[in-house]
């Protein structure tokens, strides 16, 4: 058997005919429906939108995670020790030393230095 | 020239059930001979054609006229219909002692060799049916097909690919057994 034929006889398949009464009923009955339950007219959120809330979500879930303690002190110093490294060494190099600490608190990193005599 | 449907789907997405009827009568019929030929049943078609249009009135604010209205409709009605089957599939398997009614499995107009094949057709599984329903009888190109049904075009390409061979394999038995 070829496509073509096939296809013929695909093509030619036929839906048994209802009388116009049933689709009168139908629809009757679809529109009834239609009024005790109202559509949702409100378009969804688009995509980059749901997908920046799930970002933020996430994150807030990190940060939560991070701040009472679930991930560890030490992994959060070091953290912020990697991002100042930069800073901090310079420091170093121009009190040697003298820096006695290093403090993290929501403003950043903080050098406590040794006091002077 | 403004597309007809669209004014009415705006007129519904602002909160008109009126604007909806037109649509509903226009598309009725399509969506019932799909639901017909995914079934098999002139029951469950009318109650998965009933169920499309309650769904798409329900959802009238998602539809964006990315594509046309038919073909989003019909992709809700591809979906209620591959939905039926997983539930029909389940109930099979729960009712041990179930048994398949006949009565509203009117075989299709025409001759025997309508009803041939269509029996052929719902022998295929529920997704090759559908790509062969919407490539072979409805005339969707394999994108279109592939948009409806939520896959890749390669997907439908090789479904359709399947289920040809399978249809062709079952009327040729079908025919030697007959002569």
């Amino acid at each position: 058997m070829k496509n073509t034929d096939l296809d013929l006889e695909i093509k030619g398949l036929r839906v048994p005919e209802r009388d116009p009464r049933f689709w009168e009923d139908f629809e009757d009955r679809v529109l009834k429906e239609l009024r005790t339950t109202p559509a949702n007219h409100t378009p969804p959120e688009p995509m980059l939108q749901r997908l920046a809330w799930g970002f933020g979500v996430a994150l807030a879930c990190v940060v939560l995670s991070i701040s009472t303690g679930q991930s560890g002190l030490p992994k959060r110093l070091y953290h912020a020790v990697v991002k100042h490294e930069h800073a901090l060494s310079e420091s170093v190099r121009q009190f040697p030393g003298h820096v006695c600490a290093l403090m993290q608190d929501e403003h950043g990193m903080w050098k406590v230095m040794e006091d002077q005599q | 020239m403004d597309d007809p449907d669209e004014t009415l789907v705006k007129q519904s997405q602002s909160g008109d059930p009126a604007a909806f009827e037109p649509l509903m009568v226009k598309y009725q019929r399509m969506i019932y001979s799909l639901a017909y030929r995914m079934t098999g049943s002139l029951d469950d078609a009318e109650d998965l054609t009933q169920e499309t249009f309650i769904r798409a009135y329900r959802n009238i604010a998602s539809y964006r006229a990315a594509s046309k209205f038919s073909t989003w409709l019909y992709r809700i009605a591809m979906n209620a219909c591959l939905n039926w089957r997983q539930r029909e599939t389940m109930r099979a398997n729960v009712q041990t002692h179930w048994v398949e009614t006949e009565e509203d499995r009117v075989p299709l107009a025409g001759s025997d060799a309508g009803a041939r094949v269509h029996a052929a057709l719902l022998k295929l599984s529920p997704k090759q049916r559908a790509a062969i329903m919407l490539t072979i009888y409805d005339g969707f190109s394999h994108a279109e097909a592939a948009k409806i049904l939520g896959c890749p075009e390669a997907t439908i390409s090789w479904r359709v690919f399947v289920a040809r061979g399978r249809l062709k394999r079952w009327l040729t038995i079908y025919q030697d057994e007959k002569y």
